[in-house]
């Protein structure tokens, strides 16, 4: 009987120590959520994307009058009815130059298009955490990225978080594991887009 | 696990000049990402879980917990007669104590003889019921070889405040009230349950006049606190009363009983992905002859923690320490025993899924104060095959250790190790539809070291050896009105020693549950017929087989007002005459009705 409590002890300092060490490990990684930019580094890209933009400006202005004659008049009017029932308010450009609508519509379809795409390559990476799951934690994760000219998705962050880190990890790991939209290469013609798309986390039933 | 995106389109526009195009971030309509609530008890993708839901239960009044388990596939009952009499509970063919039974994760079965007394515990407190078949001693330690049965009790989860009231009664002169009230607002929840339970009964043998009657006042309290990243919890569940029956003389006499737990729990998040939950119980069963100095008390203390920490988002793991400290006492015909028994042991288990595929690993390590150490381990898989089939494969294992009676009761035997238990098992489940499912399970059980007792030494023994394969077809239907279940489940309960099939149980059983639930009232019928059981003659000690049978219950609510409401439940309508344990009558055609107010 005596051993046995030895035993007990022993083996309980033993798995508690094995706990502990896998948890300092994994602790490393899990939690390394990315957040939304802060300030100073936000800057830092903001002036590195302030370069690439001018290019885009070209290119852009060129590949409007490609692309003006496909845009049908239907397509227009479902757009700005959505604009006002849009549920997350985008901080818009307040000196931005009202583009044509010609620009606009092309450039919603575009975006239209890369995120229909990335949504078709999530499916496949989505997992919903056990312990979220167990424990029933819900939320909704804004992902904020970027589309770059190359198809490459990078700057992938957190715009808005859910509350459970946990949440919010699987969201980022998903679109990480996306990396790249080869497809979306030729229709970018040398833009970038900055996106954000809300993932939702729901639990059903019981 | 599945995904959708919502057809309501969200699109913003973005005005977007070139220069802007790093401030102005494009939005669309939502990803979705859904998962089930998970079981408590086992992760239902790839253990056969039963999970038996409030509204059934509240739907069935004059009912216990045992009349309502017996309906579901693989799961067997017998009984000494009417309300409140004992009853085991046989889960997939496995001997009565080989079912563990839990009241929100706390282990309830006695330490002296015998299984857990599930006919005293009053359904309106329970909030579901999880039932696990299988072994499954790595999370859950002693008695899971057949299975486990975990009542999850009510607990009021949004903020507010309910109020409801039963008055019910019915054949055999069977009378119910209940009350039940519960609060919540942000950081505090509590709430109360009583009920009270009376009934005159029938004769509990076949050929005696006498009827045998049964009161139970049942009580359930909790009271919750959030603080900071802590949920902390007290509750407290108890059964009191008194049941008569006829001695082997048939002479009329009775037995007060008390079953009780009360449990205290801290549940933390100690980082972003690892809970750690801390649960210290006490369980009390005490059985007390009235008309002699018989009496089996158990009083358990128990200590166990819990940690759940998702190390990567593909894998969770569960580690935990459990301690038990019991104190069984007891006479029995002149035969007593006052022991203390501690258990210790240290678990772990691993959860990997990922969309397709989920792997779950475990062991555990037993110390039983009487015999050395014991391991346990299970390995299950589960895969989806295409978008409608998913495959799983188990292997587990189980165990029993010997309660205070085969130590020290008649027979006794102090040096007995555990009964174990090794289950393989395969399952495929197909999704017809949304709406349907079928599933097939096939297993086999091997049951050895089974605590016997052994003429020529006179002594209880490690000796018996029990192997059972079965199988279980399960079709279910869950439409918005219509809610059915229709299984077959095959059998071979088989003792190796003797080459005999077990007592009780039967080879084959098929059930059916329809129900429709339309907008002011619900309808129901279940039918359940069991093949032939071996038993024991009652009164010649002979071996006898007991009929087989068929039983069919209605059941119905009519909703008056959002607030009142009628349950009527007609047992045994074909007013069958069958068995379940040699020479103990069963209920003929009975009728209950109940009343419930609910605000």
């Amino acid at each position: 009987m005596r051993l046995g409590i030895q035993h007990f002890i022993a083996t309980s300092v033993l798995t508690h120590t094995a706990i502990f060490a896998v948890w300092v490990s994994t602790q490393s990684h899990i939690l390394q959520i990315p957040s939304a930019p802060s300030s100073a580094p936000g800057f830092e890209v903001v002036l590195l994307q302030a370069n690439k933009s001018t290019h885009h400006i070209r290119h852009q202005t060129r590949s409007h009058k490609q692309i003006q004659t496909k845009i049908k008049p239907p397509q227009q009017l479902a757009s700005t009815q959505t604009i006002e029932s849009a549920p997350v308010a985008i901080p818009h450009a307040q000196n931005a130059a009202t583009p044509s609508p010609a620009a606009e519509l092309q450039r919603n379809e575009l975006r239209d298009r890369v995120l229909s795409k990335i949504r078709t390559h999530l499916e496949q990476y989505f997992v919903y955490p056990l312990l979220a799951q167990r424990e029933g934690w819900q939320g909704r994760v804004l992902l904020g990225f970027s589309v770059e000219a190359d198809g490459k998705i990078r700057n992938i962050h957190i715009a808005a978080g859910s509350g459970y880190p946990i949440l919010d990890t699987s969201a980022v790991s998903a679109l990480s594991r996306v990396q790249n939209l080869y497809e979306a290469t030729s229709w970018l013609q040398g833009r970038r887009l900055e996106l954000q798309m809300p993932v939702i986390f729901r639990l059903q039933g019981g | 696990m599945n995904i959708r995106s919502t057809s309501s389109t969200v699109l913003v526009l973005s005005i977007v000049s070139a220069s802007f195009a790093a401030q102005a971030a494009d939005q669309t309509e939502p990803v979705i990402v859904t998962a089930t609530r998970t079981a408590q008890t086992a992760d239902a993708s790839v253990a056969p879980v039963i999970v038996i839901d409030q509204q059934t239960l509240q739907q069935n009044p004059g009912a216990d917990v045992t009349d309502i388990l017996r309906m579901y596939t693989g799961i067997e009952i017998s009984r000494y007669g009417g309300p409140g009499q004992t009853t085991s509970v046989f889960i997939r063919g496995a001997e009565s104590n080989h079912t563990l039974v839990m009241i929100d994760g706390v282990k309830i079965n006695p330490g002296t003889i015998g299984s857990a007394a599930l006919q005293n515990i009053d359904l309106s407190m329970i909030d579901h019921i999880e039932v696990v078949k299988g072994p499954r001693s790595t999370l859950y330690g002693s008695e899971a070889i057949g299975g486990v049965i975990n009542i999850i009790t009510k607990r009021r989860k949004s903020d507010g405040t309910d109020f409801s009231t039963e008055v019910g009664g019915g054949s055999y002169g069977t009378q119910q009230i209940r009350l039940s009230a519960h609060h919540h607002t942000d950081d505090r929840g509590a709430g109360i349950e009583i009920s009270k339970i009376k009934s005159d009964g029938f004769p509990t043998k076949a050929g005696t006049t006498i009827d045998r009657g049964y009161d139970n006042l049942n009580l359930h309290l909790y009271g919750s606190k959030h603080v900071g990243d802590t949920d902390y919890e007290i509750s407290h569940w108890q059964s009191t009363g008194n049941t008569q029956y006829l001695d082997f003389t048939n002479a009329p006499v009775d037995q007060d009983f008390e079953n009780a737990t009360t449990a205290i729990t801290a549940k933390t998040t100690m980082t972003a992905n690892w809970t750690s939950k801390l649960k210290l119980s006490h369980v009390s069963d005490k059985i007390d002859q009235n008309q002699n100095s018989d009496f089996a008390h158990t009083s358990r203390y128990a200590i166990d923690w819990q940690n759940d920490i998702q190390w990567t988002l593909q894998n969770l793991l569960t580690a935990g320490v459990y301690r038990s400290q019991e104190a069984t006492n007891a006479s029995v015909y002149g035969t007593g025993f006052d022991v203390d028994t501690y258990v210790n042991a240290v678990y772990l288990e691993n959860v990997r899924t990922t969309q397709s595929t989920t792997l779950v690993t475990g062991l555990r390590f037993t110390h039983h104060q009487t015999f050395s150490d014991n391991t346990t381990w299970n390995v299950e898989y589960g895969v989806n095959l295409g978008s409608a089939f998913r495959l799983t494969l188990a292997s587990n294992s189980g165990f029993r250790a010997p309660d205070s009676t085969d130590r020290f009761g008649f027979g006794g035997n102090p040096n007995l190790k555990p009964e174990k238990s090794q289950n393989s098992e395969i399952g495929l489940r197909y999704e017809l539809s949304k709406t349907q499912r079928i599933s097939l399970n096939v297993y086999r059980n091997k049951i050895t070291d089974l605590a016997e007792y052994n003429n020529l030494t006179s002594t209880i023994e490690n000796i018996g050896k029990v192997t059972i394969t079965g199988s279980e077809l399960v079709y279910q239907i869950m439409g918005q009105h219509w809610i059915g279940r229709a299984s077959a489940m095959l059998q071979d309960p088989h003792n190796d020693i003797n080459d005999t099939q077990l007592l009780r149980r039967s080879k084959h059983a098929y059930s059916l549950m329809l129900k429709y639930r339309g907008s002011t009232f619900d309808i129901g019928l279940e039918a359940y017929y069991s093949g032939t059981r071996p038993d024991i003659d009652i009164n010649t000690y002979l071996p006898v087989t007991l009929d087989p049978y068929t039983l069919v219950n209605l059941n119905a609510q009519y909703r008056f007002t959002q607030t009142l409401s009628a349950n009527l439940r007609i047992e045994n309508l074909g007013d069958t005459d069958y068995q379940v344990a040699s020479g103990y009558n069963t209920p003929g055609r009975s009728a209950y009705a109940e009343l419930r107010y609910a605000m």
